[in-house]
């Protein structure tokens, strides 16, 4: 199964197993089914619960909060990831605060999904990973669906919460495979999973080499790193460790922490802008508790600080490259 | 839907909502001026007629969004002015325990929040709820005439017309923006703007809670029974401060205002001194029961959870 069509089936299964599931969003109700099709079909079978909206993002969120806070469970989609800055407004002063500062009267089970990330020529706003700017926003979850998990059954941890979340899918996974369709043969990577509400994955070469890097990192730079790894292992016989989170804002885990300390070293990526970002605050966490243990300070890597340019030649130099996150990985390692 | 008329029973409920919403907002001034109040507090005095009649309509069922100037809409509903005053002076047994202040409380099926027109779309969304569940049940949002600045009250009115959302949106419109006349800022008017939605649009200047009952009586009516959207645009006027102590408008003005606008002394001809006095001393030892268990409670406290 691809990851798009995971998604696909995970709303279509929390349409039909819960008649509390709306699904909102512009341009999402069929013969369009969406931008990126994810909802295609789904208005077509549940005609009453997947309503077309008008270009209103912060009537879309709002809208939601407005069900959710009547018991009803929706799932609203901004068609980019760029646009939710129109619903800035709705998630952080409304549906993030709702529950605490009216003392735990209400609950907003929200789940706003969004189509993040770059590489696709898009420019500067089509492109972005605006994700770190709502992750210091409390009473919000930050959540990513990855190739190496089930991003259909992430949707339906999200949508079963009784938090709101934002739910950052990747334009350029939708039409990849979900790494447990592959083959076991062709596979080089193991994919194990930690953590039972919001999983963690781990991905590693199958082997019982020592492990030469302990790399952090979640969306489709982690897909990157896991081809990264695969042919790391094929040519040079360096084992990566690869850890995905899909909780984006949580510490690292116990045994993420482990893994760094008796590695020693690691490496954290991702997409959005370095500066102030998730990966940098996940580096600080990591080294309060792994310090001793370290060999080298935590590397971070992340886009530059500039907007992302249309040119495939300038999404190369700003967006975290396969070229710069191998590169970083050589120097870490030193070979 | 014809509407009984109003009732003695009717007028005497008016009146004692009208002078427990001035004096609970007299007395907040009061405790402000001795220091007693962290922050700030946005009053209706003046504005009282607009809550005691809209509120008298609603039903437990309806959904009621109000905004920074929220008390009156509050005690209207008949809701214990104890849990306002602890809230207001930040205790634990508050509404919200202290979380919110008055800004941001939710009781029962009450809400508030200080963020201009934010809630318009989120009512929208309860209406559709209440759509979606085929009972009568209704939304009713309060906003300001500086609201209409906002854009998320445009995405919001496009949106309850398409839906045909059973939502009650009441203006009060008490000529100023904070501090900023309406002249300044808003071109056209509220009217054209709700035509442009196809949106039923109903204006009043009356102050005079008799006048005000019979006109939001028919409107709940209207959006009850029919499932549609409805602006109600209502004449008011704030006789103090946008917060506390930041009125810069000319003291005559404020003079007429209170000489002229006053919807308690409207009710002078309705009701004898007597009788009046009777329904005054009955709010004022409410009050101060209310007053004194609030400041007696602790304060709010963090609860670490995570």
């Amino acid at each position: 199964m691809k990851y798009l069509e995971s998604i696909r089936a995970g709303i279509d299964h929390l349409l039909e197993s819960d008649d509390r599931t709306i699904v909102l969003g512009e341009d999402i109700v069929d013969p369009y089914g969406g931008a990126f099709k994810v909802t295609k079909g789904l208005s077509t079978k549940y005609p009453d619960r997947v309503l077309s909206m008008p270009i209103s993002e912060s009537a879309i969120v709002g809208a939601s909060i407005g069900l959710a806070m009547e018991g009803f469970k929706p799932i609203c989609e901004i068609m980019f990831g760029d646009f939710i800055t129109l619903a800035t407004d709705q998630i952080v002063n409304s549906g993030s605060k709702f529950n605490w500062m009216y003392n735990d009267k209400v609950m907003i089970p929200l789940v706003i999904r969004t189509a993040v990330g770059g590489y696709r020529g898009y420019g500067p706003t089509h492109s972005q990973s605006l994700e770190s700017m709502f992750l210091n926003v409390p009473g919000l979850d930050v959540i990513s669906p990855t190739i190496f998990g089930d991003p259909g059954r992430l949707l339906a941890i999200a949508h079963e919460s009784t938090k709101p979340a934002l739910f950052i899918e990747h334009k350029v996974s939708y039409p990849k495979k979900l790494a447990s369709g592959r083959s076991k043969s062709a596979g080089i990577l193991s994919v194990t999973q930690t953590l039972d509400n919001f999983p963690e994955y781990r991905v590693l070469p199958t082997t019982d080499q020592k492990i030469d890097l302990v790399v952090i990192a979640y969306g489709e730079v982690a897909s990157m790193v896991g081809e990264i790894a695969e042919e790391l292992f094929l040519d040079e016989e360096i084992c990566v460790m690869l850890i995905v989170p899909t909780l984006l804002n949580q510490s690292p885990s116990e045994s993420t922490v482990n893994l760094v300390r008796s590695c020693g070293k690691a490496l954290i990526v991702e997409e959005g802008h370095e500066q102030f970002g998730w990966a940098s605050h996940m580096s600080r966490m990591v080294t309060d508790q792994a310090f001793e243990s370290l060999t080298k300070p935590i590397s971070v890597l992340g886009a530059k600080q500039v907007p992302i340019g249309n040119a495939s030649s300038l999404e190369e130099q700003i967006l975290p490259s396969r070229a710069l996150i191998k590169k970083q990985i050589a120097t870490l390692i030193g070979y | 839907m014809e509407r009984n008329a109003c009732t003695p029973q009717v007028i005497e409920r008016l009146y004692k909502t009208m002078y427990c919403i001035r004096e609970f907002e007299e007395r907040l001034l009061e405790m402000f001026s001795q220091g007693v109040l962290n922050g700030t507090t946005h009053t209706c005095v003046g504005q009282e007629a607009v809550a005691a009649a809209s509120m008298y309509h609603r039903l437990d069922k309806d959904v009621v969004f109000s905004n920074h100037r929220c008390h009156g809409h509050y005690l209207a509903c008949g809701f214990p002015a104890e849990l306002l005053f602890a809230e207001i002076l930040g205790k634990s047994t508050g509404v919200v325990a202290g979380r919110g202040g008055s800004q941001h409380i939710a009781h029962e099926n009450f809400y508030s929040n200080g963020i201009q027109g934010s809630y318009v779309p989120i009512c929208v969304g309860i209406a559709k709820a209440q759509a979606y569940r085929k009972n009568d049940a209704i939304t009713v949002a309060f906003i300001g005439d500086g609201t209409w600045g906002e854009g998320a009250v445009y995405e919001a009115l496009n949106l309850a017309s398409v839906w045909q959302a059973p939502l009650l949106l009441i203006v009060e419109d008490n000529g100023y923006a904070q501090s900023t006349p309406k002249e300044k800022t808003m071109a056209g008017t509220i009217s054209e703007r709700a035509a442009a939605f196809n949106i039923e649009h109903r204006r009043t200047e009356s102050h005079n809670a008799v006048d005000l009952w019979d006109f939001f009586g028919s409107a709940f009516d209207l959006v009850r029974g029919r499932r549609q959207p409805l602006i109600l645009e209502v004449t008011t006027n704030r006789f103090r401060a946008h917060s506390k102590g930041d009125d810069d408008r000319d003291p005559a003005i404020l003079e007429k205002m209170w000489n002229e606008k006053c919807p308690l002394k409207e009710f002078e001809p309705l009701l004898s001194k007597a009788f009046r006095r009777s329904i005054e001393k009955d709010v004022q030892s409410y009050l101060s029961d209310a007053e004194f268990a609030a400041d007696n409670a602790p304060n709010a406290m963090l609860e670490v959870t995570e």
